[in-house]
């Protein structure tokens, strides 16, 4: 683009922003301790079609003592560090898989783990069992995901946890949101 | 063939080939195979693997891989390179621990560390033909005689890409 050297229009540029802005859909839920395959989904509403251009994301990675480690009675929650989070993403309009097996979280999601206040080891130590969780990655570096997700339609992310404790994910897809007329004929 | 043009109608899709590999050879390989109707655009390849074994006296940092079209068995490359030149190293902390019950068996019961690695990835941009396997080899792995444990004992391959449309395949009823 030849910004210094391009005269810009504003009544093209007015009507295209009409049209198309850029927008985030974000997707969230807690996937449940031990689940074999959990289901978490957002919906691309009726408002147009929208293109997806990038993938971020977060995590915990949390699991639970359940007092073997120390003998205590009480259940502890600890940040361990370890992704226990595998996700396989689909396309609700026409079940188009886009994975081809359920991918660990710690493989694509930027910026990745996040500390939990659950955690009892989330700013310090725990004497006999646990260190304070290490410092989350502050990382960014969104993953290019290049796809048009029809109006009116989910997102899904099929899940699987293997940690004893339910795990919070977000993931937020960055694109842009097609509002023209002729982009959303048909639906509406 | 033009990956994001009109030619491809829409039917362009990004998909992500995961696999988690054991190691227990030299010479380990990964496989897919392209289905019928599409090409595959292979954009980035993410790798990530523990850095050190436990049990093993041996650390192994310098894999090396090989691209193949194993239709004509053509390699992408003269020689096998290594990792970190496409790639920023994936053995970052990448420690691998025992998954707590219930795991899944389907991925060795075993997790990896959270501990990020820079996700930055040269863009390969490798075009697989439709029916083509894809194929890598990964080597460089070292085995420890005293242990006689590998390492690294597994790798995670994250390939993403695009299925692109092979408009010329009678399916689609266009030339």
């Amino acid at each position: 683009m030849k910004v210094v050297t391009k005269q810009y229009n504003a009544s093209v540029d007015f009507d295209l922003q009409r049209k198309q802005y850029s927008e985030k859909i974000p997707l969230s839920g807690s996937v449940p301790a031990g689940s074999g395959v959990y289901l978490l989904k957002t919906n691309v509403s009726n408002l147009g079609h929208f293109k997806c251009l990038r993938i971020t994301g977060r995590y915990e990675t949390l699991y639970s003592t359940a007092g073997t480690l120390t003998g205590q009675t009480a259940q502890e929650i600890v940040d361990d560090g370890i992704c226990h989070v595998r996700a396989s993403l689909q396309d609700g309009a026409g079940q188009r898989i886009m994975f081809s097996d359920y991918v660990p979280l710690d493989l694509f999601l930027s910026p990745g783990r996040m500390r939990s206040t659950t955690a009892v080891n989330n700013l310090i130590d725990v004497a006999g069992y646990a260190n304070r969780a290490d410092a989350a990655p502050q990382l960014f570096y969104p993953d290019e995901f290049s796809y048009t997700f029809q109006a009116n339609s989910d997102i899904l992310l099929y899940c699987k946890n293997d940690s004893n404790y339910a795990i919070s994910i977000d993931l937020c897809f960055h694109g842009i949101r097609l509002l023209s007329g002729k982009a959303v004929s048909g639906i509406r | 063939m033009d990956l994001f043009s009109k030619n491809t109608k829409g039917y362009t899709a990004p998909f992500w080939i995961y696999k988690r590999l054991q190691i227990a050879h030299p010479r380990e390989y990964f496989m897919f195979s392209i289905s019928y109707g599409y090409g595959f655009l292979l954009r980035k390849l993410r790798i990530k693997y523990p850095e050190t074994v436990t049990g093993s006296t041996v650390q192994s940092e310098r894999l090396k891989l090989e691209f193949f079209d194993n239709a004509n068995y053509t390699a992408r490359q003269p020689v096998p390179f290594a990792l970190d030149f496409i790639s920023t190293p994936g053995f970052d902390g990448a420690t691998v621990h025992a998954a707590p019950s219930p795991a899944d068996s389907t991925a060795f019961n075993v997790n990896m560390s959270a501990k990020p690695f820079p996700k930055s990835s040269g863009i390969l941009n490798f075009l697989y033909k439709y029916g083509d396997t894809l194929r890598i080899d990964i080597t460089e792995q070292i085995h420890d005689p005293i242990s006689g444990l590998w390492s690294p004992n597994y790798i995670d391959l994250l390939l993403q890409g695009y299925y692109v449309p092979d408009l010329t395949q009678a399916q689609y009823g266009e030339k």
